[in-house]
């Protein structure tokens, strides 16, 4: 059994390799490299944050140090956007510590962060589209030519500060919106590297695999999802289960075997379902399911039934696109959500 | 290692013995870099020994210190695969970045100095948003550890700037030196700086705390 000391020295320690690799990677500048080093700095802040959260009672220098290193490696990792988040902690953390040694720790940050923050306001405000994003909170414009202009400033920021996950979010739904495959897998990927804890994002990533990838590669990416569905998050067993569904359609021939993993997902997820809606799009599935493995045409009313009114109203078409199409709006807007926890 | 002069203390290192004398991990990552920043540009200068003045302080001491610094690629290509083509893009690619070169560079040089000066300490950890960066004692409330920096040129007034910081002058604000912030810091018992120029080659290792 390790103590409290020994587990915040082992991540200090793993913390500092990962470091000094990113650092190497930096040096040599390519833009592969850069990306590997953010995907390792986000790593590093994450260990700099479990090494503090192990040691309780934590001295208060020793949580100022650890929140300092943890947004140094996020700022170090292009990711202004969550180094912000651990900014506002530092500022709350110095105040248990005695002023000159607060300077002192904090006089290698503090312009680091404003220089960086100030390029990463001045990046995104060189493209009025994103500033509209950010207004209306609608990522996906209506018109086409819209669409391309905000994934070109998206892909643009991202050039500057290639470890935002975010951004990599919004770039692959954004891809998904002018029907580049590529891009939106490439994409979505990226974010999960950079995030590997956010539910949301890997949620997503199953769907946009299924959509996406040749229905052998799809397979081998669901199946270790498949074989840990008893305790996944909510987010990622309907996603799994809409993936099955999407494939069963790409490959008439497994359908029924695909179909018969999506009813299993979808049990698996209602005792974490964490949100009304969650549980009306799993009971909509789940009727989809029953039918369908039934060889039963679905019931018309199947929204109805699941107690999406408004939906059944509103959408038109099949039920099953609708419920895929609000699942995947309703997914996609908790990435922000996951990142900030 | 080998001591040659008790006057004038040389001292012969080389690199491979670092992957012995510290922790094989840390050192890995900092090798390319020392080897494409230490040679210089001029091919005049690419020859080994590669000879470093350093300045050694503790207290009221100083002493003088000759490190020449060699070593064995094969040696070190088997510790760290594939580095001769690491410090050759370092040293040619268009991407390679100059200011994470010499940062890694002092780094590893820094490793070189704890194992001759302060022998039989190791580097544990390493952290880039505070002083120090190189931690032989964790310890919160009490860490021990070593501040580093490299400027590719400008020798000892250089490397002065970085200990002793710089007055406030017309549209530049004060920038407090190293030595001072160390000394102010409640949370540090033991603290060194490591400070390295790479033209001319010349260093200053100096205990800062206690």
């Amino acid at each position: 059994m390790s103590t409290a000391a020994e587990l915040y020295e082992v991540n200090l320690v793993s913390s500092s390799k990962l470091k000094l690799r990113a650092t190497a990677g930096l040096a040599e500048g390519t833009a592969e490299a850069i990306f590997d080093a953010c995907v390792l700095f986000h790593e590093a802040a994450r260990l700099e944050r479990r090494a503090v959260e192990a040691l309780a009672p934590c001295p208060p220098e020793a949580r100022l140090a650890g929140s300092i290193e943890e947004c140094w490696c996020l700022l170090e990792g292009s990711d202004p956007d969550a180094a912000a988040a651990v900014w506002s902690r530092i500022l709350s953390e110095q105040e248990d510590v005695d002023r000159a040694t607060a300077q002192a720790m904090l006089v290698r940050l503090r312009p680091r962060y404003d220089k960086s923050i100030k390029s990463f306001v001045r990046a995104a405000q060189s493209h009025p589209v994103l500033g509209q994003i950010g207004r209306t909170h609608i990522l996906i414009p209506t018109n086409s030519d819209e669409r391309r202009k905000a994934l070109r400033a998206t892909l643009a920021v991202l050039q500057q500060f290639p470890g935002v996950p975010l951004l990599w979010a919004a770039a692959s739904r954004l891809a998904d919106a002018v029907d580049n495959p590529e891009l939106q897998w490439e994409a979505i990927i990226k974010a999960l590297r950079l995030d590997p804890n956010n539910t949301a994002l890997r949620a997503s990533s199953l769907l946009v695999a299924a959509e996406r990838l040749r229905p052998a590669q799809a397979d081998a990416y669901l199946a270790p999802v498949h074989l840990t569905v008893h305790r996944a998050e909510a987010e990622v067993c309907l996603m799994l289960a809409f993936s099955e569904v999407v494939l069963a359609e790409r490959s008439p021939g497994t359908r029924e075997a695909r179909w018969t993993r999506a009813a299993k997902a979808v049990n698996a997820g209602f005792p974490r379902a964490h949100a009304e809606w969650m549980t009306k799009i799993l009971n909509g599935l789940r009727l989809f399911l029953e039918a369908s493995i039934a060889k039963r045409k679905p019931d018309p009313d199947l929204l109805y039934r699941a107690g999406l009114g408004r939906l059944a109203a509103t959408s038109g078409g099949k039920p099953i696109d609708a419920l895929l199409t609000e699942a995947t709006a309703r997914v996609g807007a908790m990435y922000g959500s996951s990142v900030a926890a | 290692m080998t001591e040659r002069n008790p006057t004038r203390r040389v001292v012969e290192y080389r690199l491979e013995r670092l992957f012995v004398d510290q922790d094989r991990d840390l050192v890995h990552d900092t090798i390319a870099a020392a080897l494409a920043w230490i040679p210089g540009r001029g091919k005049a200068k690419r020859q080994q020994p590669f000879h470093f003045e350093v300045e050694h302080i503790t207290g009221t001491q100083r002493a003088r210190v000759q490190l020449d610094l060699t070593w064995d690629m094969l040696a070190l290509e088997s510790a760290v695969p594939g580095l001769r083509d690491q410090v050759r893009r370092l040293q040619t690619g268009r991407s390679a970045q100059r200011e994470h070169i010499t940062e890694l560079a002092a780094y590893a040089l820094t490793f070189v100095a704890i194992s001759v000066l302060l022998p039989g300490r190791r580097a544990r950890a390493f952290r880039k948003g505070s002083a120090p960066d190189i931690l032989f004692d964790l310890t919160p409330g009490a860490l021990r550890g070593v501040e580093s920096a490299g400027r590719s040129s400008g020798g000892k007034s250089a490397l002065l700037l970085i200990r002793n910081g710089t007055a406030a002058r017309a549209g530049k604000q004060k920038v407090p030196g190293k030595a001072s912030l160390l000394a102010d810091r409640a949370d540090v018992a033991e603290v060194h700086l490591s400070l390295w120029s790479g033209a001319p080659r010349i260093s200053i290792m100096e205990q800062i705390k206690p």
